[in-house]
């Protein structure tokens, strides 16, 4: 398992009760939310889908990389790297 | 009909200026005397914010930049915003029970309900909900209570518009897999057309006030007349429209900037604000809603592997601005790969490496934060009328593209 910091949202510290970084393990962004998850519960009904899939609305960056660029939330993770939860867009409401 | 912003970026794009891919940007921001106010604050705020590499970069730069650190008063108002859309998610949901319908189209209302709900929290700003409550003063908690079904009705509003778009545009998520594109279709309609009446007549029909409910009711009904322009014309445009690129921004307003004027009318004629500030508190909100808009057609192509708007061959700014920007031998090019509305990766790299090398993703940028600053140049107006502003410069920040 890889130690990962997630970095968290301003809108989403009320689940991880103020804390805009989190320590977190996984091998995977998907191990890695779930680790954040068990720490924090909350993030998981936020971010995906019923069917388990990262909302359209939500971007994980691994370092500079966009995760949906790579193989979404199967994209390997390495010890060190910086996770970060990022809404799509600056504001809410479009069509 | 010239745009004057759209004549400065060809411009630089001729003299060999600008483009994210490497080229030199001196001028491209520079203060030209033939755009407006706002045009030209924006000019000013892009050039400031981005270092503009490729676009990839520059997309992240933007994204980076979005999650805003706020301060102790800030928080605040965030945390203020969020309890209230708490409370008008557990009334939309709730007043479903007071109104006669079957037991399958509440639960579809229902559904539509609780998928926006989840969306609605992870952002700074929710303008249907957070619009209607943002102008009251600290404290006013029984007009906090009374502004509850309007704010329910805007949100209706919003949901039902949002999933007839997914319809229109074949971007349903798995969520209605179970539904067929006609219930999908109606469950729309009657949310954002009837349930909004509804609840007027339900909460807002007073004895001695017996016009208020109906001309609530109105106004939503004038809103879907413009909503259903927006929506037709979007699907009518194309790359040889006349009125290229003018028409693609118009129909953003159109589309969706009416969404917000709805929320900025509904409060204004419930509040009885006076004329000048009911104008300007609407011009606010169709502004930052369009600001939205467009900034969202940029980052649909920037930031999805597979495009819906490129898939649907959607002519937003910046698809306007490439084909109008491209040399004539390659415009045939561009069109023809585009109108193909292929939904493969590759395909649509090979359509975003052509959009590239214009200016289209600063010029829709410029375009976008204009809205954003005219949005900003409604707040000293509605100061002047007695409102309390700060909920509306904290949307304009957290909302905010651009670090300036």
């Amino acid at each position: 398992m890889q130690s990962v910091t997630i970095k968290i949202p301003s809108m989403l510290t009320r689940l991880s009760k103020g804390q805009r970084s989190v320590a977190a393990t996984g091998n995977t962004v998907r191990e890695a939310i779930t680790d954040l998850e068990r720490q924090y519960p909350g993030f998981q009904a936020q971010l995906y889908t019923h069917e388990g899939e990262l909302h359209t609305y939500v971007n994980i960056f691994v370092g500079s990389e966009n995760s949906r660029f790579l193989n979404g939330l199967d994209t390997k993770v390495e010890g060190g790297n910086t996770i970060q939860i990022l809404p799509a867009i600056a504001g809410g409401c479009v069509l | 009909m010239s745009d004057p912003m759209f004549e400065h970026f060809i411009a630089a794009s001729r003299s060999g200026i600008g483009s994210t891919d490497g080229r030199s940007n001196a001028g491209l921001f520079a203060e030209n005397r033939s755009l407006s106010e706002p045009e030209n604050l924006a000019l000013k705020n892009i050039e400031k914010s981005f270092s503009c590499k490729d676009n990839e970069t520059l997309y992240q730069e933007i994204l980076m930049a979005s999650d805003k650190e706020l301060d102790s008063d800030e928080e605040k108002l965030a945390a203020a915003f969020f309890e209230d859309r708490e409370r008008v998610f557990d009334f939309s949901e709730g007043f479903l029970g007071k109104v006669p319908m079957n037991a399958n189209i509440r639960r579809s209302f229902g559904l539509a309900i609780e998928e926006v709900r989840k969306e609605a929290f992870i952002y700074p700003c929710f303008p249907p909900i957070d619009l209607v409550f943002a102008t009251l003063k600290e404290g006013d908690e029984k007009s906090r209570d009374d502004l509850l079904p309007l704010a329910a009705a805007s949100l209706y509003y919003y949901i039902g518009v949002a999933l007839y778009d997914d319809l229109i545009d074949k971007d349903l998520g798995a969520t209605w897999s179970a539904h067929s594109k006609e219930h999908v279709g109606l469950t729309a309609i009657g949310i954002f057309a009837g349930l909004p009446a509804k609840l007027f007549k339900y909460y807002y029909a007073k004895p001695g006030d017996a016009l208020m409910h109906a001309g609530l009711s109105q106004i939503v009904l004038d809103t879907i007349y413009d909503q259903a322009i927006g929506q037709y014309q979007d699907l009518e445009i194309n790359l040889e429209h006349e009125e290229l690129p003018q028409i693609s921004e118009k129909t953003s307003t159109l589309k969706v900037g009416t969404t917000g004027g709805l929320s900025g009318r509904l409060l204004s004629t419930y509040l009885k604000l006076p004329d000048a500030a009911a104008r300007h508190y609407v011009d606010f909100c169709t502004s930052l809603y369009t600001y939205m808009q467009i900034s969202s057609d940029i980052f649909d192509i920037w930031n999805k592997p597979v495009s819906p708007d490129l898939t649907n061959a959607t002519v937003t700014l910046q698809i306007a601005y490439t084909y109008l920007s491209l040399p004539e031998n390659e415009k045939k090019e561009f069109k023809r790969k585009l109108e193909s509305r292929n939904a493969n990766i590759e395909h649509h790299n090979d359509l975003r490496k052509i959009i590239g090398k214009t200016n289209a993703f600063l010029f829709s940028l410029a375009k976008a934060e204009t809205h954003r600053q005219k949005a900003l140049m409604s707040l000293p107006h509605l100061e002047k009328a007695g409102l309390p502003i700060s909920s509306l410069r904290y949307f304009t920040k957290v909302t905010a593209i651009c670090k300036a």
